[in-house]
């Protein structure tokens, strides 16, 4: 091999070199990953930090993280794990509830029997054999994976004992009955972890993409309850509808409630959002022009800043460049922003189009909420709390050119 | 004014050489009727790359959740067929079946809208890497064009010129990168693949 490109990369190097590089700004990789090879930046006044704290001063407390889609709510309870286990008093147990159920089906019961799974496996990690951890920890799997029961219970309603005369009195929100046997199941494995693990928290990943609310709000006041009953600290990602109108008293059920916002690179988190990227893409492969207009296109959205990155890597490999440029930034915008701007009905543009010249956006409908979730409008909190909207930059241009065609 | 980047199957089998072993997500849109045809093309152009490819006919998201972790590399799915409660159903178990090579999605233009609309987080998987087939008159025009454009990226991209490289790949002297089978078929030379 003798041959070389005119900047100096041969051409079958070449593609490895872009490769490398665009596996490092790939999204939609593990996240523990980045973590374990230091792409981390620590955010100014992480949620990580916040989280750990909060269990440290109470380890049964219960948190809930809401976010917006690809604002890193996954790497922050990753994080806090990570500064949970420096610390020794409180034992994080992270898991993802959508790896091994479908949170369309969500029921009550769902997650401590997760939550029990982990406590098992860790038990087993631990080599401990007690008899009734081992009877416990089959149960579970069983309860998890279904099971045939040899012998069914007939049912409980015998019609010896005449019409049922509900009692005077109604206990507030009692705890479903199949969550009160699960957690007899918890009690046990906590027992037997317990010398090895002081505290234990529970970093419930995935429920942040449940729509169905009411679902959500029975898990909370069955699971989440119950678990802090028991004494185990619980963090768990929400849906982001959650914190807007009627739903928003779900919430109060939680001990803390934790908002993780998209960074607003105009003000004060362009310099993180660069740092970000310049962990993962050196001077010589991505120039400073190029970092720039990505972290403006990308309107402070971690997993934007990452995907529009990627793209313009590819652009710079088609065009025969070794450095991702500011016209490659370009044009991974443009591909980005047309994404974005599919399926859009002409009152959605009408939304888009007065954020954009008057950032204003009241959520009154499904579909002004929608449009937060799918990213088209970006909120930003300042120090007070105090929301500021913007419509995503890489469609700004295409929803006033959609405008105009209209007039 | 707002549709998709158009590329043909070619042009999209090139991105994604650049991410072989990756778990990106990408949407190809076309017209129904052209789906299989075009399904074909990719799948032979990334064959002729050494990047093959499983292609799976999906009728819904619960066939491609069950399918999805016995293939291994990329997938290229046909999702024609896909209701809105598919898209929706993939959003909330996008965690059961990521993967490690590519997933290719070909579905229809109001398909796509569906995704955007209702699979938020997938759609944020996808990225940028949501594209449009182009039209078949468009392909036929700019064929050329787009020839002589890819030649003179593989000529500015190594240094050489068109006999250099001729004669290097006679010599057997250049590494075995699929771009100087491609260079050597776009300058109507593919005989000298045969030897």
């Amino acid at each position: 091999m003798s041959e070389a490109a005119p900047t100096g990369i041969p051409l079958s190097d070449r593609r490895e070199t872009f490769r490398r590089l665009r596996e490092r700004l790939e999204p939609s990789r593990d996240p523990t990953l980045a973590l374990t090879q230091g792409y981390y930046v620590e955010p100014l006044n992480p949620t990580s930090k916040r989280i750990a704290v909060e269990l440290e001063l109470d380890a049964s407390c219960t948190q809930v993280l809401i976010g917006g889609v690809g604002s890193g709510k996954t790497t922050e309870l990753l994080m806090a794990a990570h500064h949970l286990r420096a610390t020794k008093d409180v034992f994080p147990v992270f898991f993802d509830v959508s790896v091994r159920h479908n949170i369309a089906k969500m029921a009550p019961g769902v997650l401590i029997v997760q939550a029990g799974l982990e406590l098992a496996q860790l038990a087993k990690t631990l080599d401990i054999s007690d008899p009734e951890v081992v009877r416990v920890s089959r149960e579970l799997r069983q309860i998890a994976g279904g099971y045939h029961d040899p012998d069914p219970d007939p049912g409980d309603y015998d019609e010896d004992y005449g019409v049922y005369v509900p009692g005077v009195l109604t206990p507030e929100d009692p705890l479903d009955g199949r969550v009160v046997a699960h957690l007899e199941r918890l009690r046990v494995l906590m027992a037997a972890v317990e010398p090895a693990t002081i505290n234990i928290a529970l970093l419930v990943d995935g429920l942040d993409r449940m729509v169905d609310l009411p679902a959500f709000e029975n898990v909370v006041r069955n699971d989440v309850q119950g678990l802090k009953a028991l004494g185990l600290g619980v963090v768990l990602t929400g849906p982001l509808r959650a914190q807007y109108g009627v739903d928003r008293t779900i919430l109060d059920v939680f001990d803390r409630f934790h908002y993780q916002p998209w960074i607003d690179v105009l003000q004060d988190g362009g310099a993180a959002m660069g740092a970000l990227l310049r962990r993962r893409a050196a001077d010589h492969e991505l120039d400073e022009q190029a970092l720039e207009s990505l972290v403006r296109f990308s309107g402070g959205v971690a997993r934007d800043l990452l995907a529009l990155t990627q793209a313009a890597c590819v652009e710079a490999y088609l065009d025969g460049s070794d450095t991702i440029s500011e016209g490659h930034a370009n044009q991974a915008a443009d591909t980005f922003g047309r994404k974005q701007m599919q399926g859009l009905r002409p009152g959605e543009l009408e939304v888009l189009d007065r954020v954009r010249r008057t950032g204003q956006f009241v959520e009154t409908s499904e579909d002004d909420l929608a449009l937060l979730m799918t990213r088209r409008v970006l909120e930003y909190r300042d120090a007070h709390q105090q929301p500021r909207y913007v419509v995503h930059p890489t469609m700004e241009r295409f929803v006033a050119a959609t405008k105009r065609s209209s007039v | 004014l707002t549709s998709l980047h158009g590329v043909t199957p070619i042009e999209l089998a090139l991105r994604l050489d650049a991410s072989p072993d990756q778990s990106t997500y990408v949407v190809y849109v076309g017209p129904a009727a052209r789906i299989p045809a075009l399904a074909t093309e990719l799948l032979d152009e990334l064959a002729s790359w050494n990047a093959g490819a499983t292609y799976l006919e999906s009728g819904s998201a619960v066939h491609l959740l069950h399918q999805s972790p016995r293939v291994n590399g990329m997938l290229v799915v046909n999702a024609v067929d896909y209701a809105e409660s598919d898209w929706r159903q993939l959003d909330l178990q996008r965690s059961a079946f990521a993967r490690t090579a590519p997933i290719i999605f070909l579905t229809t233009s109001k398909g796509f809208e569906d995704l955007v609309r209702v699979a938020p987080n997938l759609s944020s998987w996808i990225g940028a890497n949501a594209y449009e087939a182009r039209p078949e008159e468009t392909v036929a025009q700019g064929k050329e064009q787009e020839r002589l454009a890819r030649l003179a990226s593989l000529r500015a991209a190594s240094g050489m010129t068109d006999e250099v490289m001729v004669k290097a790949w006679e010599a057997n002297t250049l590494s075995n990168d699929p771009r100087y089978a491609e260079w050597l078929v776009l300058i109507g030379r593919g005989d000298l693949l045969r030897g």
